[in-house]
């Protein structure tokens, strides 16, 4: 280590041109970043739910990719039809565009002796204006049940566009599309309103409001970690030198995405964020002591060396805990949480690897320029003080009232973990009052739901969706989820054979059945495509009619939802199914992925959680040789983590891609709280041999530190508050919450602890790892000499008692 | 004036030409040669009185996957701008017997529809233009004909398709209203069409058609395999014809809804 540091302080040069062209190239990489949003990269390409979804993409045509919702007290006007004809005119013409659906382009099947009619509601180009002409319309609207609630409402007062897009659209493409749409729609509002969503529109914005985020949180961010380095420094080079080395680490992070097609996601979007409000630790760290190092007149390329090769043990120590515990996610099966892991881990490891090497480089350049930087002792009101002698007070005289309180605490979590739902619900992310999530609502509400699902019918051969038999099993499944709650809508090809059934015998309505003979059915689909209409069926009988599918319009999309129509399919094919010619039947669509996603979330939690544990457990062991210590650290983990859980649960905080990585963050950055305070501990305690008076000096002194650290990572997290996302925004306040918990377990709960059942702990040989973490984040330095700790907390400089340690080391 | 499109090929007489113009004097002298080649076309496809024809029909979609239908057309031209036919389905099974008439009187259509399953007629209205034609890659509008007057023929000399040299001609719709732009390709050795590229309304390629495997029938050249294949869904329709005959002097009672039921 020593060698790495020496030679970047021997050739600072060197060291800061290769960092910066490196730099440089990731830097090139980040604009090619791309942003998916989309729910079926969540799960992993080979899981089975995730195949069915796509191969029914591939066996079915797109039946609505974004809706328009037009209200008025009564839309069967000439006013507001010329509207919607002039409106699906202009998207029509729109680039990707493939097909707009109103009321007036609508087919409709009718009959009578004479003939058969296939047509559009209203004829091209001509738009009811007399009054007997609207009244044609909405009888003709009203005499099939399969628009009601999809393109027109029962009462009138609302109608739907559906737009299909080109399969060539990217998601990227579909944004600027939803903003022209929303253009389109201001042109003619008034009095008619507009509203619009629908399930790519929702997938896309969301990749636009990350953007959004990004712009907003990381200046912001940013500006936070500037306030407290100043606070911190009270000088140029240590406001700016943190910020850019854990900026170098992000920048290589975001850089590495595009090189192994990293898409931006929800969860990966938090990076910059996160990466900034821990990593800068490390930076923060290396400063602090070469600063305090040069106060006392080590300076010079041999005092920066000394410094430096001095905390690069503890940095690297806390930067490998902290990496372990993220790595952990990469066990998840959930594809961005993965990602996360693996990339904040690269990312942390980046910001140590800088912060022991070009930080010193550049601090050699501008030492022997002699620029001089303002010391910045300073000694104000000590807010933590009386905090800390409280809970030292507490900790010694009460522990087993601690130790009590925290199992009570516990127990209490675990109750209210229990109730922890997840869902992935893409229109629920979106704050309250956003414009898409009151379109959204709205549209839910007059219509028969923005979420759309698929039941599919598969058959034994071709053909066999025309079978009779299995029509009827399609007929009986459909009418049981049309009767299911928060089902809106339940087409198939069921109905549109019914209708022309009934066509064909003179619009009688006792033949809008399904007819007897499989030759009828596939007559009836060739006179449909006779008349042009193939395209409408293409959304729900597959190439070589196969298999047909049931398309649901569900006013919500969450996995719950999901939940109660597959078991209802599932009691169909058990109980009721009869057709030896259905060979299976399948449920999927986006709220399957939710489904999914619920499942694999609560199971990849479990895994990253044991294995983050137990890797911690054995770092620490290894670190103060006893496996005794390496557990008393995760204890003040595990009561704060499930308290978590349990505020999740009974405030209704879902478990979702964000906030399931809480758990490993405060995992990641507790485990340095409770080292920190162990290593002081162990110390005390061969100097003092009394537990009491060990106690009493560590929380002193890396009791303080903890706080002002978990009050600086809880500043940089609770950045996240204003995103536009209610997940991240929670994601903030979650972190910063258990954080703080975290801090005050690891100054009362591990005490008590430690109080109740003292560990023996083996003699301390000389040169054994005993590190004195630097906590993450940046924290205040606002503080008397003594009480002053090692980690980038604290007084900067280092006070007698912290460099006794490291010396001792 | 009026031209068609092959694929008309299967109502009209013409089992073949993707472009066959029944021109006058072109308007301007400039478009001279573009207006004699496709008039040329014209008058060498364009020859028979009534023709019959098996044709396999091929859907084929953007997985590969096929779809087959076999049916017999008879075709009896009635003057410049009227016209009968009659289709029968031979398969698939289910659709087997299923008769399609249309009579075509100054370019207004008529269409009925014998479902045997039913044992009944019925009159179908008229789709919309734009729509595909029993879900091929064919729509209404490339079946029927067309009024000359609405397009811009330009020459835009000479390339080879389908191995033979050809003359390259542009016809741009003075309205659009569901292609942009055509091109074809015409034979310079016996005037019928080898390719046409087609662009859709905001100008992008959409579908190419390729007439192949020209067949001299009775002296008329036909093109036994015609292909459309859409670019932008990747999808394809084959339309293989088979025993073609001109001029069999088919009877009027054969386009009539008694003879529909009776099969042909």
């Amino acid at each position: 280590m020593k060698k790495i540091v020496r030679f970047s302080v021997h050739h600072p040069w060197r060291v800061i041109a290769v960092v910066l062209c490196i730099t440089g190239f990731f830097l090139v990489q980040v604009p090619r970043v791309k942003i998916d949003p989309r729910v079926e990269i969540v799960l992993r390409q080979n899981n089975p739910v995730e195949a069915v979804y796509n191969r029914n993409r591939q066996d079915f045509e797109s039946y609505a990719d974004i809706l328009i919702g037009m209200l008025h007290t009564d839309i069967y006007n000439p006013g507001s039809l010329e509207k919607i004809s002039r409106i699906t005119r202009e998207i029509e013409g729109l680039e990707g565009v493939k097909k707009v659906t109103s009321i007036l382009s609508v087919k409709n099947i009718s009959g009578n002796e004479g003939g058969l009619e296939v047509s559009p509601l209203a004829e091209e180009g001509e738009i009811p204006a007399t009054r007997e002409d609207l009244q044609a319309l909405r009888e003709k609207a009203q005499s099939w049940g399969v628009y009601e609630g999809v393109y027109v409402t029962a009462d009138g007062t609302g109608t739907a566009l559906s737009v299909v897009l080109n399969d060539t659209v990217e998601t990227d493409d579909i944004v600027p599309i939803y903003y022209t749409l929303l253009d389109i729609m201001k042109k003619y509002e008034g009095p008619e309103e507009f509203f619009i969503s629908g399930p790519t529109v929702v997938e896309a914005l969301q990749g636009h409001y990350m953007i959004k985020d990004l712009k907003l949180l990381v200046p912001l961010v940013n500006i936070v970690l500037l306030g407290f380095l100043f606070l911190f420094f009270r000088n140029f080079r240590g406001m700016v030198l943190p910020l850019i080395a854990v900026g170098i680490g992000s920048v290589w992070t975001i850089g590495l995405m595009p090189m192994l097609d990293i898409p931006l996601t929800m969860v990966t979007s938090v990076l910059p964020v996160a990466l900034i409000a821990v990593g800068s630790a490390y930076g923060i760290h290396v400063l602090e002591n070469v600063f305090s190092d040069a106060e006392e007149g080590r300076t010079g390329s041999s005092g920066i060396t000394a410094s430096v090769t001095r905390v690069s043990l503890p940095v690297i120590m806390a930067g490998l805990t902290t990496i372990a515990s993220f790595m952990s996610l990469c066990t998840s099966a959930i594809v961005p949480l993965k990602q996360f892991g693996a990339l904040s881990s690269f990312g942390l490891f980046v910001a140590v690897v800088i912060s022991l090497t070009f930080v010193p480089a550049v601090l050699t350049i501008v030492d022997s320029r002699g620029w001089k930087y303002r010391s910045h002792h300073h000694s104000d009101k000590d807010l933590i003080g009386p905090v800390l002698g409280f809970f030292s007070r507490i900790s010694l005289t009460r522990s087993r009232l601690i130790l009590g309180i925290s199992l009570v605490l516990f127990v209490l979590s675990v109750g209210g973990g229990l109730l922890v739902k997840s869902d992935l619900n893409l229109i629920e992310d979106f704050r309250k009052g956003s414009p898409i999530r009151v379109a959204d609502e709205i549209l839910n509400e007059k219509f028969s739901g923005t979420s759309l699902f698929n039941v599919v019918l598969d058959g034994v051969e071709p053909d066999d969706i025309k079978d009779p038999a299995v029509l009827r099993e399609m007929d009986a499944l459909q009418s049981r989820l049309m009767g299911m709650e928060d089902i809106g809508k339940a087409v198939s090809v069921v109905d549109f054979i019914k209708r022309m059934n009934q066509a064909m015998h003179d619009g009688d309505p006792a033949y809008y059945t399904i007819p007897e003979s499989k030759e009828l059915v596939g007559q009836y689909l060739l006179l449909f495509s006779f008349s042009g209409g193939t395209g409408e069926l293409d959304s729900f009988v597959d190439f070589d009619s196969k298999s047909g599918q049931i398309l649901l319009q569900m006013k919500s999309q969450s996995g719950y939802l999901a939940q109660d129509v597959v078991d209802e399919v599932d009691d169909y094919r058990e109980r009721r199914l009869r057709s030896p010619q259905v060979a299976g039947i399948f449920t999927t669509g986006l709220s399957m992925l939710a489904k999914e996603f619920n499942r694999l979330v609560v199971q990849s939690q479990v895994r990253s959680f044991t294995v983050s544990f137990i890797l911690v457990i054995l770092i620490v062991s290894v670190m103060f040789k006893s496996f005794k210590l390496g557990c008393y650290s995760v204890v003040p983990l595990v009561v704060p983590i499930v308290l978590n859980f349990g505020i999740m649960g009974v405030t209704g905080i879902r478990l979702n891609a964000a906030t399931a990585v809480i758990a490993s963050l405060a995992i990641g950055i507790g485990i340095d709280y409770s080292i920190h305070f162990l290593s002081r501990y162990r110390h005390e305690i061969r100097l003092h041999n009394s537990v009491e008076k060990a106690i009493e000096t560590s929380l002193n002194t890396s009791g303080r530190a903890i706080l002002y650290n978990a009050l600086a990572v809880a500043a940089g997290f609770l950045v996240l508050v204003p995103s536009n996302f209610v997940i991240i925004s929670q994601l903030g306040i979650l972190v910063a919450l258990v954080m703080i918990t975290t801090s005050l377990a690891s100054i009362t709960l591990l005490p008590a602890i430690l109080k109740v059942f003292p560990p023996r702990l083996a003699k301390e040989r000389p040169g054994a790892l005993a590190p004195v973490i630097p906590l993450h984040g940046f924290t205040q330095g606002i503080q008397t000499g003594e009480e002053s700790v090692v980690g980038c907390a604290g007084k900067a400089l280092n006070t007698q008692s912290n460099r006794r340690i490291e010396h001792e080391v | 004036m009026k031209y068609r499109m092959v694929a008309a090929s299967f109502f009209g007489l013409l089992a073949a030409g993707a472009l066959v113009l029944t021109g006058q004097a072109p308007a301007l002298s400039a478009e001279m040669s573009a207006y004699d080649i496709v008039k040329k076309s014209e008058e060498l496809t364009d020859q028979a009185n009534d023709s019959t024809a098996d044709m396999t029909m091929i859907l084929v979609n953007d997985k590969g996957q096929k779809r087959e239908r076999k049916l017999s057309a008879f075709v009896k031209k009635y003057g410049e701008d009227s016209s009968k036919s009659i289709l029968f389905f031979e398969s698939p099974a289910d659709v087997k017997g299923t008769s399609f008439l249309v009579w075509t009187e100054n370019k207004e259509d008529k269409q009925w529809l014998y479902l045997p399953a039913l044992q009944r007629v019925r009159q179908i209205s008229a789709s919309g233009k734009g729509e595909s034609f029993m879900g091929t890659e064919l729509t209404f509008f490339d079946m029927g004909s067309h009024d000359v007057d609405d397009y811009t023929f330009t020459q835009l000399g000479e390339e080879p398709a389908d191995g033979e040299d050809c003359y390259k001609i542009e016809a741009l719709p003075k309205k659009v209203e569901f292609y942009s732009k055509i091109i074809f390709w015409i034979r310079k050795s016996n005037f019928i069409p080898a390719k046409a590229d087609f662009y859709d309304p905001k100008g992008r390629y959409e579908k190419q058609g390729t007439f192949t495997q020209v067949k001299n029938i009775q002296s008329i050249n036909t093109p036994m395999h015609i292909e459309m294949h859409n670019v932008q869904n990747k999808r394809t329709t084959i339309i293989e014809l088979e025993n073609v005959v001109y001029d069999t002097g088919l009877k009027d009672a054969m386009f009539t809804e008694r003879y529909m039921k009776r099969g042909k």
